[in-house]
């Protein structure tokens, strides 16, 4: 795997219109350095920040200061288009234009981009159940997901970035979708970026979990690492005070998520409260940090 | 650049028919009312000189990056925004180009077909080529400034915030409405409202062109606010 850094993020700040005079703001000197050849799930409740991070990675959005740099040359609104043959994204299939083929995107796109693979561009033809021939606007959106797959993974991209990637496509295309994801980075050491609140889908996909609260990273983990860190305590009836070593609740399972899970167990047997102690699943420690 | 002009000819090739049709029919009913209702033997055949129209309106396209966010699917592409803004303008005067001689050549089978059907009809408003060629100076002419105004607009956009966009409609329709009184006086002064103050009408006699051009940048501004709030809402 490649540990060199890919994607350095420093003291980004971003805000945004509220009003004529309003601003909220959505990051503040927020950094953050990703490795290349690893798989990155990005996770955080509506409003975390998740999808204006990579829209400022891929320079949709200005931030001003800040600094984004991938393989150590400093990305700008103005040059990202440069870096734009190696990080590619899957967009929203709104963004597409309605009149056109399947076909012709594929053919515009292979034309725009230095490295195409056609191969894999086959394999997702033969994967799919429609006609790349008709126009956009008569494809579904999970057919349309599977064009803008195809648009995002066959330039061999270094980076990859995925908002929601498979909010609305079946479990067939899922499937395909993943095992198409794995096999890249195994091939191609890419790095992925994958926003999603799927995260149960992506739970054995990931290297490490991006935890964003408010425009702040809170949490960075493996999935071993968060499963070793924390432990979860389940109860008849969650306790009306804070536990020590209590990082967050579980208020529809009645447990409490721990990250010193010895203080916890002595805090919980000396209240002489009963608990049953388990391994936590990625979105039980989701649930208690969001 | 060439795949953006060829993504936008596939993409608008629908619309750009439906509008040639529209154009079309409007002639077409325009010429059969006068031939039902004409006695004077003289058909007046409308040609659509768009070239002033579009020289306006095709920066602002340029600059509105369409609907469906398609400004944010070029953004992902490793094209600048500049390859990007040539596309759309080439594709743009390939656009005016088409409609422009489509529409000719309709007219003047129309007008063919009229004859040979009765040869003593006569016609006004037909499209010549001095006509045409001045309606496209009109468009060339029309456009550098507002394309101008797109180029700086476009290379504005990542570092305009929302707040400026906000203020910038504000100010655009300011300046517009503010304008329009002076404006309106001014034209209505050919219709016999004198204005007693010789030094103002004779003020605004001089600064009449300015002012309708302030006029025409405040609106363009203003569109551009608005344009920047509908499809970078959160930049």
């Amino acid at each position: 795997m490649n540990s060199e850094i890919l994607l350095e993020i420093n003291g980004l700040t971003h805000a945004y219109s509220g009003g004529l005079f309003r601003k909220t703001t959505v990051f503040e000197d927020f950094s953050l350095s990703l490795e290349g050849g690893k798989i990155y799930a990005l996770l955080g409740r509506n409003g975390a920040g998740k999808t204006t991070l990579l829209n400022c990675v891929l320079g949709l959005l200005a931030y001003k200061p800040g600094e984004v740099r991938f393989r150590g040359k400093v990305m700008t609104p103005g040059n990202t288009h440069q870096f734009l043959q190696k990080i590619t994204s899957v967009a929203s299939p709104a963004e597409m234009f309605p009149g056109i083929s399947a076909d012709s995107y594929v053919n515009s796109h292979r034309k725009i981009y230095e490295n195409w693979d056609t191969e894999l561009e086959n394999r997702i033809r033969s994967m799919s159940d429609f006609d790349w021939t008709k126009p956009i606007k008569s494809l579904s959106t999970g057919q349309r997901m599977q064009v803008l797959q195809a648009l995002a993974l066959c330039p061999e991209p270094e980076l990859l970035l995925l908002d929601e990637p498979l909010g609305v496509t079946d479990p067939v295309v899922r499937k395909y979708f993943y095992k198409n994801l794995l096999s890249i980075v195994a091939e191609r050491e890419t790095t992925v970026i994958i926003a999603t609140h799927l995260i149960n889908e992506i739970a054995n996909l990931f290297d490490e979990a991006l935890f964003l609260k408010q425009g702040r990273l809170v949490m960075r983990k493996g999935l071993m690492e968060m499963q070793s860190t924390y432990r979860k305590f389940v109860f008849g009836k969650l306790p009306d005070v804070k536990i020590e070593g209590e990082a967050g609740r579980l208020i529809g399972d009645a447990a409490i998520i721990s990250d010193h899970p010895e203080k916890t167990t002595m805090d919980l047997q000396a209240r002489g409260m009963k608990f049953k102690p388990e391994t936590p699943s990625i979105e039980d420690v989701f649930e208690a940090f969001a | 650049m060439f795949e953006i002009i060829k993504l936008h000819l596939t993409n608008k090739q629908h619309a750009t028919t439906m509008l040639l049709l529209v154009f079309f029919a409007i002639i077409l009913l325009l010429t059969t009312g006068q031939l039902v209702l004409g006695k004077s033997g003289t058909i007046h055949l409308q040609m659509f000189y768009l070239g002033k129209f579009l020289g306006f309106l095709g920066p602002l396209f340029v600059l509105s990056r369409g609907r469906n966010g398609e400004g944010k699917f070029f953004s992902r592409l490793p094209l600048s925004r500049f390859e990007v803004f040539f596309g759309k303008l080439i594709y743009l005067m390939i656009v005016y180009l088409i409609i422009t001689l489509v529409l000719c050549a309709g007219i003047w089978t129309i007008a063919g077909v009229l004859k040979l059907i009765s040869p003593s009809l006569q016609f006004t408003g037909m499209p010549t080529f001095h006509s045409l060629f001045q309606d496209a100076a009109a468009f060339i002419k029309t456009m550098p400034l507002f394309l101008l105004l797109a180029a700086l607009s476009l290379w504005l956009q990542k570092w305009t915030s929302s707040n400026m966009a906000n203020l910038l409609v504000v100010l655009g329709v300011l300046f517009v409405f503010g304008l329009l009184p002076v404006v309106t006086a001014l034209s209505l002064q050919h219709y016999s409202i004198t204005i007693p103050f010789n030094d103002i009408t004779d003020f605004l006699n001089t600064y009449k062109t300015p002012l309708i051009t302030a006029m025409e940048l405040g609106l363009f501004f203003g569109a551009m606010g608005l344009y920047r709030l509908r499809h970078f809402r959160n930049y």
